[in-house]
């Protein structure tokens, strides 16, 4: 039990932490989740957790005014590189390329990649068809892709070779 | 799986809570738990007691006051229609006593110390009051109906002026005795109404 509860928090923080790539927030997100769950007396589950996590992140943003800024990084813009997987990728390029993915591509690219969620699944969370979740899945990884690409094969302002 | 796929497992499998964190978040929900659960839960029940005496004060207040209200508007039509009735009985007596008596009805040259003795139908106690006996002159007598009611009606003369008046006399019911408790009900100037233990009394005046 106290294992499940753990595995559930740690679920939770991740799905946080995909929405808002800060684990500070991250962790607040879960934790006001988590306490407002409990004061709801309802049984904590992984969907419920998730969908407070998640209008917990919107009312925040609203709250402090946050207008969250994604960058509207185009798949066409970026330049063709192959990434050679073999290559050494750290976290912290991987997480400085997961920043530049929009917030839904990075929800919807944890969700399905990490959760297993399906792109119905997906779609009824996110309140978005499933083609638009099919083919955000689609740019995304194609985007993080060319963006982990960049990282090895070109330097520009957003990914310097060797800084990251 | 892609390659892509590889990577962000690795890379979100590094992404925890820390221990110290997930301690915290527990701590936090069992104390939110407990300070919430005990007073709420009295509160929980005091509130719903609340409610359910409100509730409950509401709905025997709505009750109450349909109860009252139904009491009044029966009050007012049962008022309403005694006096219509009192109205009816007033105008009966009043249509009554200028109706020309017929002969082949007319028990005349009747003196007041023979009427009960002339008026052998009657079920009720006749006692003329002195001041009628003195004052008015007995000219006939006959019986008619008020208020649905068998009545002895007695045609008088007043000594004073030689006016027509009539003497109406029944036996009292609930209504009628209204009639005579019931002053302001009296139309006409003069005429008396009154009442003994089973007989009640009209006497009208001609204008």
């Amino acid at each position: 039990m106290r294992e499940a509860t753990d595995d559930l928090l740690q679920q939770g923080f991740r799905y946080a932490y995909s929405l808002c790539c800060q684990k500070h927030d991250a962790e607040d997100l879960v934790h006001d989740a988590w306490v407002k769950i409990s004061k709801a007396n309802k049984d904590i589950n992984k969907g419920l957790l998730f969908v407070s996590i998640r209008n917990l992140f919107i009312d925040k943003c609203r709250h402090n005014n946050l207008i969250h800024i994604d960058v509207d990084l185009q798949v066409n813009d970026l330049p063709e590189y192959e990434l050679e997987f073999e290559s050494p990728i750290s976290d912290s390029v991987l997480e400085r390329a997961l920043g530049l993915l929009r917030t839904s591509e990075r929800e919807m690219l944890f969700l399905h990649t990490i959760e297993g969620y399906t792109a119905a699944e997906i779609a009824e969370l996110t309140k978005s068809s499933r083609g638009t979740v099919l083919s955000s899945l689609f740019r995304s990884k194609k985007k993080l892709k060319k963006l982990l690409g960049m990282h090895f094969y070109e330097a520009t302002d957003t990914f310097v070779r060797g800084e990251l | 799986m892609s390659d892509i796929d590889t990577l962000l497992r690795r890379y979100y499998s590094h992404q925890s809570l820390s221990e110290e964190k997930v301690a915290d978040i527990k701590a936090a929900t069992a104390k939110s738990v407990i300070t919430r659960v005990k007073p709420d839960s009295n509160l929980h029940k005091a509130n719903k007691s609340s409610k359910s005496n409100t509730s409950n004060a509401w709905r025997y207040g709505a009750v109450a006051l349909l109860f009252i209200t139904l009491g009044m508007s029966s009050m007012a039509v049962y008022k309403e229609s005694v006096r219509v009735s009192k109205q009816e009985v007033l105008n009966e007596l009043v249509l009554s006593h200028k109706k020309p008596f017929h002969a082949d009805y007319d028990m005349a040259n009747t003196d007041f110390s023979e009427l009960n003795a002339t008026l052998s139908e009657v079920k009720f106690a006749i006692n003329i009051p002195d001041k009628i006996r003195n004052g008015f002159t007995l000219l006939a007598a006959h019986y008619c109906s008020i208020a649905e009611q068998f009545t002895v009606h007695l045609q008088l003369v007043r000594n004073d002026d030689n006016k027509m008046s009539s003497l109406f006399i029944t036996s009292a019911s609930p209504l009628l005795r209204d009639i005579e408790s019931d002053t302001p009900w009296t139309m006409r100037e003069g005429d008396q109404y009154w009442s003994d233990q089973s007989t009640f009394y009209a006497l009208l005046n001609s204008d």
